[in-house]
């Protein structure tokens, strides 16, 4: 995975489908049906597996886990984002709106 | 390949990643660094019984978490400042701050103890999304392992990167633990390294889940059944969800 041009809105806008990203369409709405929209998780994971093998579906749920995880250690202690990552992506996080999430829940 | 059994069927699965899970269910029954193997799991059953919390319903709807008062259901050998951080970590870990940690670390709520919750919590929520996500039941909590908490506080920590005391590689000393030379020392290693154990417990794990630390930018190699460009879409899918900003 080198050079790939990716519409990364779609992580955070909820768009269905990410070009250049295999099979994307059901792998966003599985995270989407675990996360935030349980009546749908039958039926994305059986979409799912229809098209991913069982090693790869294993690996998808064990991404979502950490993921779902790692945030509680973020959000818990505060840290903030490491200044190299920060210059590196500042256009990006502007543009995805994501530092807004840091102000969120500053009330 | 090792299995995974998801209701009579069994999937193909990383030896590692099947490990990884035994470990962290053995340790989080298991005494800790400042709570013993019995109120380990009493945290795992709370964060499972936040799901269901009408104070934690009205906090999550409301504008502000902050201007809903109530309490959780009580529970056994949990201190109210401990059950408000098990609750909140569980469902609006998105709207912590700083002077929300302050205001329940102290006399009752230890800021190791704080960091000790965040970490289990962190944990039980992965291998119970796991589960989840894979269509097998939740696990059963494990029988507590007796024993007493080390309670050994890293005299090198210090509050400059976080909202908690942290450590870094050149403060860790000889008698902590260090999770730095093999998981990392960016700033999530670093986020609950004043229990430094706890880095290593929660990232044994994670690293399983996800990827390790040097695997994240190797896009010379795929280290998983789905690609890089996969495992980013549902990194950043999950994060965005979750509200995270790191």
């Amino acid at each position: 995975m080198t050079g790939e041009t990716v519409d990364l809105h779609a992580m955070i806008n909820g768009k269905s489908t990410v070009d250049g990203v295999l099979h994307s369409a059901p792998i966003l709405r599985f995270v989407d049906a675990l996360l935030i929209d349980p009546d749908d998780l039958p039926q994305a994971r059986t979409a799912l597996r229809d098209i991913l093998s069982d090693a790869a579906f294993v690996d998808t749920c064990a991404t979502v886990a950490s993921f779902n995880a790692v945030v509680k250690v973020a959000d818990g202690t505060g840290i903030p984002l490491e200044d190299f990552k920060a210059d590196k992506t500042a256009r990006l996080r502007a543009d995805l709106n994501i530092d807004q999430l840091r102000e969120h829940g500053r009330f | 390949m090792s299995r995974l059994e998801v209701n009579s069927e069994l999937l193909p699965a990383r030896p590692a990643l099947v490990n990884a899970i035994e470990l962290a269910w053995h340790r989080l029954a298991s005494p800790g660094t400042w709570w013993n193997g019995a109120e380990r799991l009493a945290i795992v059953k709370q964060v499972r019984n936040a799901a269901d919390c009408d104070l934690c319903k009205r906090r999550k709807e409301s504008l502000s978490p902050y201007t809903v008062t109530g309490e959780h259901p009580a529970a056994d050998g949990l201190t109210t400042e401990a059950l408000e951080a098990i609750h909140r970590l569980t469902t609006d870990a998105s709207r912590c701050t700083g002077r929300w940690v302050k205001s329940i670390t102290g006399d009752q709520l230890s800021e190791e103890q704080y960091v000790e919750i965040v970490s289990i919590v962190a944990t039980v929520t992965g291998l119970d999304t796991l589960d989840l996500a894979l269509g097998r039941a939740r696990r059963a909590l494990p029988p507590p392992t007796t024993g007493n908490p080390t309670r050994h506080r890293p005299a090198g920590a210090i509050k400059d990167l976080a909202w908690v005391a942290t450590l870094s590689p050149e403060t860790v000393s000889a008698d902590d633990p260090d999770p730095f030379p093999l998981h990392g020392s960016i700033n999530i290693h670093r986020a609950m390294s004043l229990v430094p154990q706890e880095v290593i417990n929660f990232f044994d794990l994670d690293v399983e889940l996800y990827l390790k630390d040097h695997e994240i930018r190797d896009f010379e190699h795929e280290f998983r059944e789905i690609s890089h460009a996969q495992i980013e879409l549902i990194a950043g899918r999950a994060s965005a969800i979750n509200g995270c900003y790191y």
